[in-house]
């Protein structure tokens, strides 16, 4: 035995006890039943024709800042949601932060040297209801085109 | 200048490498297992990745290669700059290569080269089995492993030369507070009361009530995006980590290629006139003792002893941290457990729980820093016996020690917990200070009965003869003992404060007294046979 294996085992130990204080002395959850009506995503610049939200993401994410932030709001406030956030780009990763109601879209330096063009969708996994929105590097001169 | 500071290598690397006979096969063997050793760090680094990009889903990309470069080598320049403060100033052999024919600054550059082997050695089992496992993960070509080659010769270089110069306004400082103990004490208090300040702020920034599971995934995304964000301060890292992944190579390159000679000629150009200078103050023989006042003369035979013992903690303030230095990590983790235990929705049953963990963590910490009096008789070595042989009644001595140690650690104690007590005012005023009266009566038990060993089995010739006490027996029971003590108190707090919680402090804080009362009647007793039965 020695002081290196005690704080060893101090630290084993204080895991150790937030677990079982975790697990054995807290209060149950009261979980609220309401339904989510809907996810919307409020900062974009710009709408095509069928609805779809677009952001001009050029000089927010660079070789130096690799991080958009989506901030999102639920209605009602208090409803019960499982949210995800998906997109089918590669080279992009996403976090969700639920407490904060924020995701953060990381490029790796491929997609922001390429200027990839991503939709990200947030959506609840209870009631399938979601709001999208497309990220994007406008170049000047450039129109969005409906889709026919 | 140059075929001097390469024999001057040369003589350093022979003399602090393993040497093979010409012609000998080990060290082939010694090659083999080597590499052995890399390749299979290659494939745990890259099963590590694999884990993080697809079980963890934290961003394996460019910026988290950059990260794992700053982490990495930034641990490295801390190590470094440790390491070079002792081999260049402080080193034994600094007294031989000073008499040679050769210049100041040719030995500093042969120290450093030295060092540059060693650290390129030990760096090709972090660099490649990390630079490899990615180069896989991310499926890079041609360019990224052959820009792997320079790089690894280039990284060493870096961080030796940050180290190197940084170490010279270290080293200065260093003998600056060696001169200068109590302004060492203040700065040891302030840095521990900063520390406290930046655990309490980083603690408070856990949303509170704490759900463990939403605590583990707003850790995960912090870390992710913090481990993003650092590409900002990566300086000359962010460069390699960007030429690697084929980004403005040249340009890059040549910012690299820029960096290591810059570094080279400010360590070369700085330590010429300053080197010799920090050196030589660095050395022991070099401190001037100063005797300003006379010795004060104490009264009784106890307060020699007892302001004997300040001295010592005031001449070795190193020993002195060596021995309570767990106790300084107290106010930490009683402060960010009990901010975790009050930040979650507890029950009263947790309420109890946590009462019990706090018995049990406490006793862990405070009773294993009682190794100084686990090793009291055991440090006075030979000198034990001239001491013995002074005509007045010696065992005093021990009582001296005994008080001394339990006032520091009171002191100490006292201190963590009046911080934990103002930095989370949610917990139970009356349980921090009945938890205090009881941690301070079984902790004192526990210095009597640490003494008790060292009483009946000092180690009194092993250290005369090593000067460590590394390894001592005595300091294994008393922190075996304090375990114990910590497990026992623990079983008897579940019934305290679970089945008879109205009396649970009485309980507690009556046995805590029972407890001092039996170790202070068998110490008694032990001192009065055994002491004068101490041999060398």
């Amino acid at each position: 035995m020695n002081k290196k294996i005690l704080l060893l085992l101090v630290l084993v130990f204080s895991i150790f006890s937030i677990i079982l204080i975790a697990v054995w002395g807290t209060l149950p959850e009261n979980p609220s039943n309401i339904e989510l009506e809907t996810i919307t995503i409020d900062d974009y610049d710009e709408t095509n024709d069928d609805g779809d939200k677009f952001k001009n993401v050029t000089d927010i994410v660079t070789e130096n800042d690799n991080i958009y932030i989506i901030e999102y709001s639920i209605f009602p406030d208090n409803a019960s949601v499982d949210i995800q956030a998906t997109t089918t780009a590669e080279g992009i990763n996403i976090q969700v932060d639920t407490e904060a109601r924020k995701v953060y879209v990381i490029y790796d330096l491929q997609s922001i040297t390429s200027k990839r063009t991503i939709t990200i969708q947030i959506k609840d996994k209870n009631t399938q209801v979601y709001d999208e929105l497309t990220l994007w590097f406008k170049t000047p001169g450039v129109i969005i085109v409906p889709e026919i | 200048m140059l075929e001097r500071i390469k024999i001057l290598t040369l003589l350093q690397l022979s003399n602090k490498s393993r040497m093979y006979v010409k012609g000998s096969k080990r060290i082939y063997t010694h090659i083999a297992v080597r590499t052995a050793i890399i390749i299979a760090l290659t494939v745990a680094v890259t099963l590590a990745l694999h884990v993080l990009k697809n079980i963890l889903y934290i961003p394996v990309n460019e910026f988290l290669l950059i990260f794992l470069l700053m982490f990495t080598q930034g641990l490295n320049i801390i190590v470094s700059t440790i390491s070079l403060v002792s081999d260049l100033y402080q080193s034994k052999d600094n007294q031989i290569l000073f008499s040679l024919a050769a210049k100041n600054d040719e030995i500093f550059m042969s120290k450093i080269l030295v060092y540059y082997v060693n650290e390129f050695v030990r760096n090709l089992f972090l660099l490649i089995p990390i630079l490899i496992g990615f180069g896989v993960i991310s499926k890079l070509g041609f360019l990224y492993y052959f820009s792997l080659t320079f790089v690894l010769f280039f990284l060493p270089i870096i961080s030796i030369g940050i180290a190197a110069f940084i170490s010279m306004p270290i080293t200065f400082f260093l003998n600056f507070i060696k001169r200068h103990n109590l302004l060492s004490g203040i700065l040891t208090l302030i840095f521990v009361l900063l520390t406290f300040y930046l655990t309490y702020y980083i603690v408070n920034q856990i949303p509170t009530p704490i759900r463990i599971v939403q605590l583990y995934n707003r850790f995960v995304l912090s870390l992710s995006l913090a481990i993003q964000k650092t590409v900002k301060f990566g300086t000359i890292y962010t460069a390699i980590g960007k030429m690697l992944f084929g980004y403005n190579y040249l340009l890059n390159l040549l910012f690299l290629l820029i960096t290591v000679s810059g570094l080279g000629m400010l360590n070369y150009l700085v330590s010429k006139p300053v080197y010799f200078k920090l050196m030589s103050f660095s050395q022991e023989n070099t401190i001037t003792k100063k005797l300003k006042h006379k010795p004060f003369e104490t009264r009784t035979l106890f307060f020699t002893f007892f302001k004997k013992e300040f001295t010592i903690a005031r001449r070795s303030l190193n020993e002195l941290l060596n021995n309570y230095g767990l106790l300084l990590t107290l106010p930490f983790f009683m402060y960010i457990l009990n901010y975790i235990y009050m930040g979650m929705n507890r029950s009263s049953f947790g309420n109890q729980v946590v009462l019990i963990l706090n018995v049990i963590i406490t006793l862990l910490i405070v009773t294993g820093s009682n190794t100084a009096s686990a090793t009291a008789i055991t440090k006075e070595g030979y000198e034990f016996v001239l001491l013995k042989t002074a005509p007045y009644n010696t065992s005093r001595m021990a009582w001296a020690k005994i008080i001394f140690n339990m006032l520091f650690t009171f002191l100490m104690i006292a201190f963590s917990f009046v911080l934990f007590a103002q930095a989370l005012p949610v917990f139970p005023k009356e349980n921090i200070w009945l938890l205090f009266l009881f941690v301070i009566l079984v902790n004192s038990g526990h210095i009597l009965w640490s003494f008790q060993i060292d009483l009946l089995a000092p180690k009194l010739s092993d250290y005369a003869a090593t000067g460590s006490i590394t390894n001592n027996q005595n300091v294994s029971k008393s922190l075996s003992i304090g375990l114990w003590l910590s497990l026992f108190f623990g079983v008897i707090s579940i019934f305290a404060f679970v089945f008879a919680k109205d009396i649970g402090w009485y309980i507690m804080i009556g046995l805590a007294i029972l407890f001092l009362l039996f170790r202070l009647f068998t110490f008694h007793t032990y001192l009065k046979a055994y002491f004068d039965d101490i041999e060398y």
